[in-house]
């Protein structure tokens, strides 16, 4: 599960404001160079730390960024012909490819992490909520959640095959190999399992009534402080100044 | 609220019908039991009579109408069909119990005082408003159950029809479930489906009806169980255990140990009951025992192998394991090659395991569903073919956990049979299992677990109920 349960600012900010912290930093991506992107992605982090979530932020980070980050580094630093080469021991390698590599690398970096900061703090259905709140059709506001929602659910599909596999002589704890034929006898089974549950799913839906009115009220709607909602707005003017400065 | 049921043919895709001209009429308050064995038509009736699936032929009127004629808002309050595997059944939606709740009514855009009525009226009716704010995910099998059921409630429907809604719960939840049932609005008509009459079902069910050929008909003393005949078994050396606990520590993060320095011995050729209470470790075990966890302290020794630093292939090839949810566990596409999963992963041939799980499947009165997929299957014949994947390569430790469960006579009968007949090869056959009368027929010896530990006895009388 991304979601980490907590007390803290950010934990109770509304998921709205979340989303344009993180539509902010979409903006910056094509604008500010790889340290200043890298210094957003290091204070994103530093807020996880302050909201107790720092260290499973950069588990998942690292998972996430070493491998892209190496994939980028060699090919655009040792494999695709950019600019001038140097010599680096039996190698060469391309000083502004590496430029290029950074600046991808950085602005994966500082999205990945804002995004995680954002999952990592807030419930899905809190956002579902929100976007339900402000009116947006059921159907749609269930689009924008539902692949952080399908994650548990690989999660837990995917263990109980593993599982299935291990019993009969399958397993994934020797060595790379076997860790790829794991994955590969997964996936078919994966896909068909998700698919058919998904129908079950959908006829739960319906049967209580989803996407029968246009709108949905809420038990308990979400509530937001003045403050948040001119942070929100102040989050949404600086987004949109990085657009037109994109534009012009 | 009336429910009209005329000339009604249903039948599954592609296949013959399974009812032909049924008749059926549900007034207000009603609370009928529609039985029938596995794949008799149960669920598709109920999914009928919940507008989830059109009849071949014939009609279903609800208020006079047909449903189509509805609008999806009004449909929602009309009926609620809780099906077999509540998990399935959640929204998705919703983070704590009483969002869940509220989620139908939300959906109706009812006022907020009205949501807030429904949910806590559901809430308290199933016993669930101590777990108001726990996170869905995190709810054992009876309270998701009774979690999905507050749900369809707080619709305030008029018909309810419940597919084997007592299937995944152990007896104390059953009696309690039963007892919330018997509060619901006398004016809700109640449609329960399941394979027999249950003992749960007295004082809740006025009427019975019986899916026998091809028809609605007033139901008839069970036959008696069909005779199932088991290939002679040669002499076995039963000396010495099957499974061995040494000093046996285990528990989860953050949560109480379950088993505390446990040693004992499972003999070969025994068939063990294991039991205690909701949370005591009898799934663990098995876990344990498979080698998909690993104890904090002390040895495992199953048929010699230790399951932690055992090659999986090499333990593999020694035991057969059922989970609770078979349905999640399997991994081929076809019922044959799901039976011979084990046998290839042995190494043996492509055609000698296929035949082999051929073998096994007539023996089991599943060979012409061979080629079909698993979870197109009824839900006996998949806990079947489950079983089949499990004992296709003759293990020596079998671990069944709840395979019994929503099982006909029939499909029963060769389930106890195929223990038995296990049992007198030599192999050890551990069952958990919340069926007492199940455990009683079959165990020859009682596991109990609870306060971090467990007690090896001979079976003899009635077990305890798990």
């Amino acid at each position: 599960m991304l979601y980490r349960s907590g007390v803290s600012a950010l934990h109770r900010t509304g998921p709205l404001t979340k989303l344009a912290l993180v539509l902010l930093a979409a903006t910056m991506l094509p604008i500010w160079p790889a340290p200043v992107l890298l210094a957003a992605a290091g204070l994103a982090l530093a807020a996880g730390a302050l909201c107790r979530i720092g260290w499973a932020m950069a588990r998942r980070l690292a998972m996430l960024l070493v491998p892209v980050g190496l994939a980028l580094f060699v090919v655009h630093g040792f494999m695709l012909e950019n600019g001038p080469a140097r010599p680096l021991g039996p190698l060469d390698y391309y000083p502004q490819g590496l430029a290029r590599a950074l600046t991808y690398f950085a602005r994966i970096a500082l999205l990945l992490t804002v995004s995680l900061l954002m999952v990592m703090t807030t419930r899905v259905n809190d956002l579902a909520r929100a976007l339900d709140q402000k009116g947006l059709p059921p159907a749609a506001a269930y689009l924008l959640t539902a692949p952080l929602n399908l994650v548990d659910g690989i999660a837990d599909e995917a263990a109980a095959i593993r599982d299935s596999l291990q019993v009969r002589g399958l397993a994934a704890r020797s060595g790379l190999r076997a860790r790829v034929r794991l994955l590969g006898a997964m996936l078919m089974p994966l896909v068909r399992g998700m698919i058919s549950e998904a129908g079950t799913r959908a006829e739960a839906l319906e049967a209580r009534g989803f996407r029968a009115l246009p709108h949905r009220s809420l038990l308990d709607p979400l509530t937001e402080t003045p403050a948040e909602v001119r942070l929100r707005m102040g989050l949404l003017l600086a987004s949109g100044a990085q657009l037109l400065v994109l534009a012009l | 609220m009336s429910l009209l049921v005329r000339d009604l043919t249903l039948s599954h895709p592609g296949q013959p019908p399974i009812l032909r001209g049924a008749a059926l009429d549900l007034r207000p308050g009603d609370r009928l039991a529609i039985l029938g064995g596995n794949g008799a038509g149960k669920t598709t009736l109920g999914r009928a009579l919940a507008g989830l699936i059109a009849p071949m032929q014939g009609q279903i009127l609800w208020n006079d109408r047909a449903w189509y004629e509805h609008r999806r808002a009004e449909r929602a309050g009309m009926v609620q069909f809780v099906g077999q595997q509540p998990w399935l059944q959640l929204s998705g939606r919703a983070f704590t119990v009483r969002e869940e709740i509220a989620f139908g009514p939300e959906n109706l855009c009812l006022p907020r005082s009205e949501i807030a009525r429904r949910t806590d009226e559901a809430m308290e009716l199933l016993g669930l408003t101590h777990l108001a704010r726990r996170n869905c995910r995190h709810l054992s099998g009876g309270e998701t159950q009774r979690l999905v059921l507050a749900g369809a409630l707080a619709m305030h429907p008029q018909l309810l029809v419940l597919d084997e809604p007592m299937i995944d719960l152990d007896l104390q939840t059953r009696e309690t479930l039963a007892g919330h049932l018997n509060n619901l609005p006398w004016q809700m008509a109640v449609v329960f489906l399941d394979v027999a009459a249950q003992p749960w079902m007295r004082g809740l069910v006025r009427d019975q009806l019986e899916i026998r050929d091809g028809g609605l008909q007033p139901p008839q003393p069970d036959p008696a169980p069909p005779e199932i005949p088991v290939p002679p078994v040669p002499d076995h050396d039963l000396d010495g255990p099957a499974i061995r606990l040494n000093g046996l520590s285990f528990g989860y993060k953050d949560a109480p140990p379950l088993f505390r320095d446990v040693t004992l011995d499972i003999p070969k050729g025994s068939v063990t009951a294991v039991l205690g209470p909701n949370g005591a470790g009898k799934s663990s075990l098995l876990r344990l025992l498979s080698g998909l966890e690993r104890p904090t302290a002390g040895r495992i020794d199953i048929a010699g192998y230790d399951p932690v630093r055992a090659n999986p292939k090499a333990l593999a090839a020694h035991i057969g394991v059922t989970f609770q949810a078979s349905d999640r566990h399997f991994v081929q596409a076809r019922v044959v090659d799901e039976v011979a999963l084990a046998l290839r992963y042995q190494g043996i041939a492509a055609a000698k395991a296929r035949f082999r799980a051929g073998q096994v499947l007539a023996w089991m009165g599943m060979a012409d569903l061979a080629k079909a997929h698993p979870l197109d299957l009824h839900a006996g014949a998949r806990r079947m073919v489950a079983l089949a994947g499990a004992v296709a390569h003759g293990p020596d430790v079998l671990m069944l956990d709840e395979s019994q469960r929503g099982l006909d006579a029939a499909h029963l009968a060769r389930l106890e049979a195929l223990i038995g007949f296990l049992a007198a090869r030599g192999a050890a056959v551990l069952i958990v299992t919340h069926d007492q009368d199940f455990a009683t027929r079959v165990a020859s010896h009682r596991l109990m677990l609870g306060d971090g530990g467990m007690q090896l006895a001979p079976a003899t009388g009635v077990l305890p109920p798990a």
